[in-house]
């Protein structure tokens, strides 16, 4: 099985198996456009710390299916792997979003974005300001129309 | 006062708000390489998109999305759209907060155009019925005794019982005229445990006009009334009466058919409706919604107060231009015969096959079988003769009093006087019963038959109307085509290929709303709505089976596919049901 050479924003090279590099939509692509091919992959919005946790991610995922059918990808719940592979700091796991989404790797993306999705169920307006560090912008005459607005939307 | 005032040289004050900014903004400042912005992230530089896509797992959680709205601006603008497409309300109180919402002069979105889905069913528990519970909920159904409630307190149906004693008894064969019905049996006292959203009339008008991208509507376990609207009509009302406000001032009751033509007329995308559990769902009222919204596809009327049960057994629903037969009906050609207890065993999802015909086909066919001699159903899809088309004039000319009369009305941009002879029953599906009958439902569920004789469709007209009638046709001898109410009600048995080569230039044209009894959803070349329930067959896709009697036969044996819309197989099972003996379908007359 062939290699194909990868690298970061930070010139760090990684190699991985074609069959995991090609998770990601983008690569295959590139492989496919170029073809078979000694040079590396340049990666410029992905730095080696996220690439790795990437790789380390398509790797796991080498051998799963492709859900092509939208909702079933959506509801999965996450598994217990990607939920540990999750725990990372809020940093690593927004850059490993935006990685996903650069690199064009579905299921990565959606286990990233069920996990924000996740941290934000059940939190007040505040609490969420308070655990993704987020300033209130809003005036309080805006905020009070805002609430007032969604009223129906409350929970009870 | 002049010493106060500082004046500061351009340069000095544009170096002091740069600094100002430095200061305020230090995440502003351009990153030293590349590297670095990158490596800093934050859910607050996250693109929108990717916001987007993280709340959109979250739309079924209406409160987190509420609370994701109230963090900043940005999370706002993200919320809003994904809170406001799907859309469940929990209790009456936040109905109406709701409609506020849309309805506000002074708010931050469009909200009304978010909506795609509309569900006010989810304080209820609403599993699918087996058979054994719909056959239970039909026998309690019959021994139910309707009541009137008090509209004001708008009391959950739990405490409602204490009022069933004084409340007033109100016949509702046709569940059209009355305000506010809850049952006072035990039995489904014990089922109606739970908050109910009320919902008037006009908040389902309210919410039509917010809405006009809505594609489905759940009104399950609902229950509606009937309000108010103080209109100024400067006429004199004197005040000794009990409706009268003050001079000038007229109190109107806004009844259920015209909020449910201005649904139909609003959301021209409402596909999907839910009905489940309704005790002011009747027969007649699934017949409006089905008529006056001409895109739905699918409905939900199970578990309502409708006695015919081929309309409440299962759920309709158009699959793919294929109408899902019901499981019950027989597979020849004759009327079917009412076989309640193999109507539940299969379910409609599981049926499409060939061998089963819909029941439109085989209502279809043995109305194909009646004598036609003087009928108007083109099974044969011959509609060029003379007499067609002078009957189809005479009834354009029908429909232009019709929108004379509205016009001249001060109410009718609201719609809310209904003229009663413009029911689209009349102009769409005359052709459906027999010979010239151009049955016409009224607004108190009644029936007009105005057969008269085969020719004239005009000569039950008043003397008043005839001569209006008679002032229109002298002075717009070729009425504009925007005035065109219903293409479909012009050439009603005729299908749509045949038409738009047969009929005058007038009755094919596309029209855009002038009128209130106009639905520019309804118009011209769209295929299906032209044909009456006895022409079964695919119009527009195979014209030439349409042209001949035994082409037709031909495109029955071999095909299934039916390209007609729900309210054609509501017209077809309601005119069984008629000939079966119904008698909640008095209104249905031939």
């Amino acid at each position: 099985m062939s290699n194909v050479r990868l690298l970061s924003s930070d010139n760090e090279e990684f190699v991985v198996q074609k069959e995991v590099a090609e998770r990601s939509v983008l690569i295959k692509n590139m492989l496919e456009d170029v073809g078979e091919t000694d040079s590396a992959i340049p990666l410029p919005n992905v730095t080696a710390k996220v690439l790795k946790k990437v790789i380390e991610w398509c790797d796991h995922h080498s051998s799963d299916p492709v859900t092509t059918d939208e909702t079933e990808r959506r509801t999965t719940d996450i598994d217990e792997w990607d939920q540990k592979f999750m725990e990372v700091d809020q940093e690593t796991l927004f850059d490993i979003i935006l990685a996903a989404n650069y690199l064009d790797i579905k299921p990565l993306l959606d286990v990233g974005c069920k996990t924000v999705a996740n941290m934000i169920k059940g939190k007040t307006a505040e609490e969420i300001r308070k655990i993704f560090n987020i300033v209130n912008d809003f005036t309080p005459e805006e905020e009070a129309q805002i609430r007032k607005e969604n009223e129906w939307a409350e929970d009870r | 006062m002049e010493n106060d005032i500082l004046s500061v040289p351009r340069h000095q004050y544009q170096q002091w708000c740069q600094q100002l900014n430095y200061n305020e903004q230090p995440s502003s400042i351009a990153p030293s390489s590349a590297t670095d912005s990158i490596t800093y992230r934050s859910v607050d530089h996250l693109p929108p998109e990717i916001l987007l896509e993280i709340l959109s797992y979250l739309t079924n959680q209406q409160y987190a999305l509420r609370a994701v709205s109230l963090v900043c601006r940005k999370w706002l603008l993200c919320a809003i759209p994904l809170l406001y497409r799907h859309v469940k309300i929990n209790n009456t109180y936040h109905w109406a907060v709701y409609l506020l919402a849309l309805r506000r002069e002074k708010r931050f979105f469009p909200y009304g155009s978010f909506a795609k889905s509309i569900d006010l069913s989810c304080c209820s528990i609403s599993e699918p019925l087996k058979s054994e519970d719909q056959q239970t909920s039909s026998h309690s159904r019959s021994t139910t005794i309707t009541t009137t409630t008090t509209i004001v307190s708008l009391r959950p149906p739990l405490h409602s019982t204490s009022m069933d004693n004084d409340a007033s008894h109100e016949t509702i064969h046709n569940g059209i005229r009355q305000r506010l019905s809850s049952t006072s049996t035990k039995e489904e006292d014990s089922n109606d445990r739970q908050l109910t959203i009320f919902l008037s009339t006009s908040s389902l008008i309210q919410l039509a006009q917010a809405c006009p991208n809505l594609v489905s509507l759940d009104l399950s376990h609902t229950k509606i009334f009937s309000d108010i609207l103080v209109v100024e009509t400067g006429e004199y009302v004197s005040t000794l009466q009990h409706s009268a406000v003050q001079p000038g001032l007229t109190h109107l009751t806004v009844d259920l058919k015209p909020a449910i033509r201005f649904i139909g007329r609003q959301c021209s995308q409402l596909q999907q409706l839910k009905l489940q559990s309704c005790q002011w769902v009747s027969a007649y009222v699934i017949w409006l919604w089905v008529d006056l919204c001409p895109s739905i596809t699918y409905l939900d009327a199970r578990r309502t107060k409708c006695t015919i049960r081929r309309l409440t057994t299962d759920i309709l629903q158009v699959q793919q231009q294929r109408l899902t037969p019901l499981p019950h009906q027989p597979q020849n050609n004759s009327l079917p015969s009412s076989s309640p207890s193999s109507s539940s065993t299969t379910t409609t999802t599981t049926t499409t096959s060939s061998s089963s015909s819909p029941s439109s086909s085989s209502s279809s066919t043995s109305l194909t079988a009646r004598p036609t001699s003087k009928s108007r159903n083109d099974n044969d899809g011959t509609a060029t003769s003379n007499n067609d088309l002078n009957q189809m004039q005479s009834r354009f000319l029908d429909v232009q009093l019709n929108i004379f009369e509205e016009t001249t009305n001060g109410l009718a941009a609201l719609d809310l006087a209904d003229s009663s002879s413009n029911h689209p029953i009349h102009q769409q599906y005359g052709s459906g019963l027999p010979i010239q009958s151009t049955a016409d439902i009224i607004e108190n569920g009644d029936i007009q038959n105005r057969q008269g004789t085969p020719t004239n469709s005009n000569q039950w007209m008043e003397p008043r109307r005839q001569q209006q009638f008679d002032v229109i046709r002298h002075q717009t001898p070729s009425p504009p085509s925007h005035s065109l109410p219903e293409t479909r009600s012009l050439a009603p048995n005729i299908a749509p290929t045949t038409a738009e080569h047969t009929v005058p230039t007038m009755y094919t044209t596309t029209t855009t709303t002038t009128t209130t009894t106009t639905t520019t959803s309804r118009t011209t070349p769209t295929p299906a709505p032209a044909s009456a329930p006895s022409v079964g067959v695919r119009q527009e896709n195979h014209p030439a089976h349409v042209s001949t009697t035994s082409s037709t036969t031909e495109q029955k044996g071999t095909d299934n596919s039916w390209n007609q819309p729900l309210c054609h197989y509501v017209f077809t099972i309601l005119k069984e049901a008629k000939h079966e003996g119904s008698l909640e379908l008095s209104w249905l007359l031939e």
